[in-house]
């Protein structure tokens, strides 16, 4: 019977194959490698550069805009390109208070200061940040029983002036707690 | 907290978002500039820098890569910036056809460490960003401004001095 032919790999192979597993030795090593964990100051020096503003950027930010409306001022009295008739007009002012914000935002950190604690033990642990929790807590569900009195037609501004209340004194609890991270 | 919703509240500015994002990664990013720096003090600043820099533009963060991967190229590129670059290439002779290193038995790793950390600048660099953190010659070569070839060279020396290294 006829026998197929069989072939040599070249010496190039196992050198590949030895290569490969001797860097297995390597990977695995390296696997183990030691971690190191930096200092809370760090946290502390990025948190305070984030919360310094560009006072200098923000007045050349102003000082262009006043420039603008200055110059645009300044042309159309020189051009006049208005006719003399005369527009009266009147506003109507919407009672702030009495209309419930359609993103509310203390809502929001609520839910991140619960997801935060979800993940980082180590502020949430510390007894200040739990009594802060905790009264944050206690002024949501009440923030949420008080809306749902309102129902999504308001006609009540007692109710609503104890709502704003209740978000006030949330957010003074979140900068509180903002500040212990 | 999925990282799309980190990423969303850290982009409106929520330092609650911003704590959690830099928890998640604030352990691997400080172990890779200690390690490219060969300082505590070094991989404090960059550590500081990086972050700094990834809250304020997050904005430019396209998803092309995953967010890890974008903050620790900010980390290498800040912490490449300390080193003393015009002195940190070793002249090195070409690199021979036989390149496989044979590194015996198991290494330990608390061993590969110190090792690792006595290396020249150079040789230390191209074999964190490959061997370590994953990057291929050319992502390297980008990233410090050299050939591939130059990359490539510097790895096997790199490897090389290791191995007399964790010999002795």
């Amino acid at each position: 019977m006829f026998q197929l032919p069989e072939y040599e790999p070249s010496d190039e192979v196992w050198k590949r194959i030895e290569a490969g597993l001797n860097n297995d030795f390597m990977q695995k090593a390296i696997s183990q490698l030691p971690e190191y964990e930096p200092d809370e100051e760090i946290w502390s020096n990025i948190n305070r550069e984030l919360n310094q503003k560009k006072p200098k950027l923000i007045v050349w930010k102003w000082a262009s805009i006043a420039a603008s409306v200055l110059l645009i001022a300044g042309i159309l009295i020189y051009t006049k390109p208005w006719n003399t008739t005369d527009i009266s007009y009147s506003q109507e002012k919407i009672e702030k208070q009495l209309l419930l914000s359609s993103t509310d935002d203390s809502q929001k950190q609520y839910e991140m200061i619960m997801a935060y604690c979800k993940e980082q033990t180590y502020v949430c642990q510390n007894p200040e940040f739990k009594e802060l929790k905790s009264e944050l807590e206690d002024l949501n569900d009440a923030s949420i029983q008080l809306k749902e009195a309102v129902g999504n037609y308001n006609t009540e501004p007692e109710l609503m002036a104890q709502l704003s209340t209740i978000e006030q004194q949330k957010a003074d609890v979140i900068r509180k707690m903002a500040m212990k991270i | 907290m999925t990282e799309a919703e980190l990423i969303k509240a850290c982009l409106e500015n929520n330092r609650f978002a911003q704590r959690v994002l830099y928890d998640r990664y604030k352990r691997a990013m400080y172990t890779l500039a200690y390690r490219l720096t060969n300082d505590f003090d070094d991989a404090n600043d960059v550590l500081q820098d990086a972050f700094l820099d990834v809250f304020r533009k997050l904005e430019s963060f396209r998803g092309d890569a995953t967010l890890g991967a974008w903050i620790r190229s900010i980390v290498v590129r800040k912490a490449y910036r300390k080193l003393e670059r015009p002195k940190m290439w070793q002249l090195v002779e070409e690199i021979p056809e036989e390149t496989a290193i044979d590194w015996g038995d198991a290494i330990n790793a608390e061993y590969l460490e110190k090792a690792i950390q006595s290396l020249p600048e150079g040789f230390r660099t191209v074999f964190i960003l490959i061997e370590v953190e994953g990057y291929t010659h050319k992502e390297a070569a980008e990233i410090l401004g050299v050939s591939e070839g130059t990359s490539k060279s510097q790895l096997f020396y790199a490897k090389k001095r290791l191995r007399e290294l964790l010999k002795n």
